[in-house]
């Protein structure tokens, strides 16, 4: 059917791109005119980058750090919001990361540190994320909560466990795959970040994130080099979105 | 489901909220402030109340950027609806197993980095990239064209980047429609592209609407794509505000330009909602 | 009898499930039929055999004499009735109701009239501007009655058409809808699980079980005269009496003889059931007379507003019996623990094959 069609051409347009990418880094050449064979030469180069190791290693303590924290918290704010009558306004906050634009965030947070003369660093990068990984986070979490039976947790307490027993013993185990999903979405969206990043770091190469040293090579052209870290990329989000998605059941809030 | 303790709800909720109020409530706030002040001589933030910055951001010059930022975004939008619909649609048609993986699919690009998204298409439309050299392989031209660097270029990239969400939107929407109408359409008479038109299509615009107007919003407030694949000669909103917060250093322009987009995206959401209002929603069975 | 609709030993599969097994039936002009069944018997596949939504994988439909086997829904004179409703939530009630005329592509004023007309009937000329949501159960259901109605459908056929409605307003509509049959004329086939409801309503009943039509016939036929097991224990409430058939009627384990008469087709030392309907059990001292009686004791009384039903135990009886007895012909106490005599006439009950 011509629909059929239409969809696997949607399919090539989306995924052409990206693929492109992963060839030409594995190209020897570097260069897309020519093919001169496979080689893994961008990627030992990238290795031996030490300003992409050093971003990197950034983002990596800026995405783990947010994502424990917007995780702990948007799954306590889930669980909140689930428990009483849903009201429009709370959603509308919950919502509001998520569809503001990210630069109007960005300068929000910048000038906000401005007036509090709070200093710039990864610090301030970590406290932005958890931002907008709270309101991603809830939202899986809360997914997970609409098929979550609650009479469980009145059940618990009248066995005579506590409230923290029950929170732990109860209800974690049940919203497990749901906390591990936000986890992981969450951590996907800190590593790609990068407008919010780029305003709240401050000057420095001490806090540079790996999205922001993309940047500034890209400015300077395209290279090899830039291939190889954008298939890495790719390859980190495909994945940890795939074990996501598995993890927050058939239809979790994002797919 | 109404536990006993309303507090343990606030408990549980406030440090979540704590958070949200301090770092995302206070300094939007404060972005609203800054857009009645002035700009300091220094780059600074002079504390003297003006109105000054929305005059200028309604100035001709800012008017006509704003103007064109919307033209961009509404082909983007547009061209996004009219390759995202019939996809969505594929997608709802098929069986469920198939679903769930065609849709994982349609959302995996979108999670992933958006820069190297964008730089995706440099590599495709530089004067050195594929496309170029492949046109020219073939014979088809004898120069590279200058494909990047334009209005095309820079709606490639927003239609690229957001697609797999006005997909996302539409099938929500689409995914919802009770078969047994569409069955009884047909009983009563109809053709199915009778149906479609009379059925599926109304039935289906919420989730049209909702996918435009986001994808509207984030690409008049987008950045990077028209910056790369712009190359500075193409002006987003997203872009202005970004030059003055960090190249004009005039934060309270910035601030009043960012104000301008949120209320943008707040009129059109508001639209959008009477809209649904008025069309009756979209109840099962009925 | 002119049949409007013909089911020709019409098979119908999903996967290994025989939905619909070789069904043959005829239904008859201006005549209300029911499907009735447990569910999975294959009713409602039936009934969209007959729609067109399903195709049958063997035999034919056929409608007034004409075979529409392999003609799609929208071009048979016949209309379907959702057991959802499936009203449209964008468009006004009148604007429903129109639909189907629209597909016809009348000229408006024709529409505009035959609407009108159609509302009239079903009651709903002042909700005409309004929109789904914006009316009860009751409403909708007439909305979709009406949508399919004004097509002046050959047979209109009804999925579960009160399933959705309170018990009140259930009984009511159940009269309502034979009124509507007998004004506007047409065939009515309505798909029901319940079996009071076939029998208010219908004027022939096909009983469906595991795909097969267990008996078709009037309503006072399957409840008079059931001609299985599954028949006498689907329509009404039943009591039964498992053993062996004999000469005399049935032979049971622990009662002794039960006095009957054989089917045909079932022979001495066959497994048997004796079917009596509660209403026909007679209790206390007028027993005394008739062929059958036991002693028994009273275990429970259901008052029931026009009746009275009564739960008896008696040694020998798997589960307790069930009598009814009108309330105005009770002379005299009944209370729990009362040891009574019962019994019934052997021409009052029917002896069955054990399996169908």
């Amino acid at each position: 059917m011509g629909l059929r069609l239409h969809l696997g051409l949607v399919y090539i347009f989306l995924y052409g791109p990206i693929l492109l990418l992963m060839v030409l880094s594995l190209n020897d050449s570097g260069l897309p005119t020519a093919w001169s064979g496979f080689s893994l030469r961008w990627y030992e180069a990238l290795a031996e980058n030490a300003a992409i190791q050093r971003a990197a290693l950034n983002s990596l303590i800026v995405a783990g750090a947010s994502t424990v924290i917007a995780t702990a918290l948007g799954t306590l704010l889930a669980i909140g919001v689930e428990r009483r009558r849903g009201s429009a306004a709370l959603d509308a906050l919950l919502f509001a990361p998520m569809i503001i634009p990210d630069i109007v965030l960005a300068i929000a947070l910048l000038s906000f540190y401005f007036m509090l003369s709070f200093s710039l660093g990864l610090h301030s990068i970590i406290l932005s994320h958890v931002v907008f990984n709270i309101a991603f986070a809830c939202a899986v979490v809360r997914a997970r909560l609409k098929h979550f039976d609650w009479a469980m947790i009145e059940a618990s307490e009248d066995l005579g466990a506590s409230a923290l027993t029950t929170f732990f013993r109860v209800t974690l185990p049940a919203i497990l795959p749901g906390v591990i999903a936000a986890a992981l979405l969450a951590f996907t969206l800190s590593i790609d970040e990068f407008i919010i990043a780029f305003f709240t770091a401050g000057a420095g190469l001490s806090s540079t994130t790996l999205p922001m040293q993309v940047y500034s090579m890209i400015r300077f052209g395209v290279t090899p080099e830039i291939n190889a870290l954008a298939t890495l990329f790719l390859l980190t989000s495909f994945t940890l979105v795939l074990f996501a998605q598995r993890l927050s059941g058939r239809r979790g809030a994002f797919a | 489901m109404r536990l006993k303790s309303p507090s343990a709800s606030a408990l549980l909720m406030a440090p979540g909220l704590g958070w949200l109020a301090l770092f995302l409530v206070v300094p939007c706030a404060i972005v609203f402030l800054l857009a009645f002040f002035q700009r300091g001589i220094y780059g600074g933030v002079d504390y003297v109340l003006t109105l000054e910055n929305f005059q200028r951001a309604l100035d001709p010059l800012y008017l006509s950027i704003l103007w064109q930022s919307s033209l961009l975004a509404g082909e983007a939008t547009g061209i996004a609806l009219l390759i995202g619909y019939p996809a969505a649609y594929a997608i709802a048609r098929a069986s469920q197993r198939w679903q769930a993986v065609l849709l994982v699919l349609v959302m995996l690009p979108f999670w992933s980095n958006y820069l190297i998204r964008t730089y995706a298409w440099i590599v495709l439309l530089n004067r050195k990239g594929v496309a170029n050299e492949a046109l020219v392989e073939w014979g088809v031209i004898a120069e590279p064209l200058s494909l990047l660097y334009n209005n095309g270029a820079v709606i490639t990239g927003l239609v690229y980047n957001y697609l797999p969400f006005v997909i996302l939107a539409v099938y929500a929407s689409l995914s919802r429609l009770d078969r047994s109408l569409l069955e009884a359409s047909e009983d009563l008479g109809a053709p199915p592209w009778r149906s479609f038109l009379r059925v599926t299509l109304p039935l289906s615009l919420p989730g049209v609407a909702a996918g435009g107007i986001f994808v509207f919003v984030l690409s008049i407030g987008n950045f990077i794509t028209p910056d790369l694949l712009g190359g500075g000669r193409i002006q987003m909103v997203g872009n202005l505000i970004y030059d003055q917060f960090l190249t004009a250093r005039d934060w309270p322009f910035g601030a009043a330009l960012s104000m301008l987009l949120i209320a943008i995206m707040l009129l059109l959401l508001f639209a959008q909602a009477l809209a649904v209002r008025r069309a009756g929603g979209q109840r099962k069975g009925g | 009898m002119s049949a409007v609709i013909g089911v020709e030993s019409a098979t119908r599969r999903f996967g290994n499930v025989v939905a619909v097994d070789g069904v043959s039936l005829e239904l008859a002009e201006n005549e209300f039929f029911a499907l009735l069944g447990p569910s999975g018997c294959g009713k409602t596949t039936l009934l969209r055999l007959i729609a067109g939504f399903e195709r049958p994988d063997s035999g034919r439909i056929l409608i007034e004499g004409r075979d529409v086997t392999a003609i799609r829904p929208r071009q048979r004179p016949v209309n379907l009735m959702f057991q959802s409703y499936a009203l449209f939530p964008h468009m006004t009630v009148a604007g429903n109701v129109a639909y189907g005329l629209e597909m016809e592509r009348l000229a408006k004023p024709e529409i505009t009239s035959r609407v009108g007309e159609v509302l009239e009937i079903t009651e709903l000329g002042e909700l005409a501007k309004r929109k789904p949501d914006q009316l009860s159960g009751g409403q909708r259901q007439r909305v979709a009655l009406a949508r399919a109605l004004v097509k002046r459908p050959k047979v209109l056929l009804l999925d579960e058409p009160l399933a959705a409605l309170d018990r009140q307003l259930r009984e009511q509509m159940q009269l309502e809808l034979k009124r509507l049959q007998h004004e506007v004329g047409i065939t009515f086939c309505i798909v029901t699980h319940d079996q009071e409801e076939a029998l208010v309503m219908a004027d022939r009943v096909a009983l469906m079980q595991e795909g097969r039509i267990a008996q078709l016939g009037r309503p006072q036929e399957l409840y008079e005269h059931p001609a299985s097991r599954f028949v006498a224990g689907f329509i009404g409430l039943m009591n039964f009496f498992e053993g062996e058939a004999v000469g005399e009627g049935l032979s049971h384990p622990a009662l002794g003889l039960l006095r009957g008469r054989l089917p045909e087709g079932l022979a001495a030392g066959m497994p048997a059931s004796l079917a009596v309907r509660p209403e026909r059990i007679v209790v206390g001292p007028a027993a005394a007379s008739l062929d059958n009686k036991l002693h028994g004791r009273l275990l429970e009384i259901a008052y029931r507003g026009g009746d009275l039903l009564l739960q008896m135990q008696s040694t020998g009886l798997a589960s307790p019996l069930l009598a009814r007895l009108g309330v105005a012909n009770v002379s005299e106490e009944l209370s729990p623990g009362q040891e009574l005599l019962f019994g019934w006439r052997s021409a009052d009950s029917r002896i069955l094959p054990e399996t169908d």
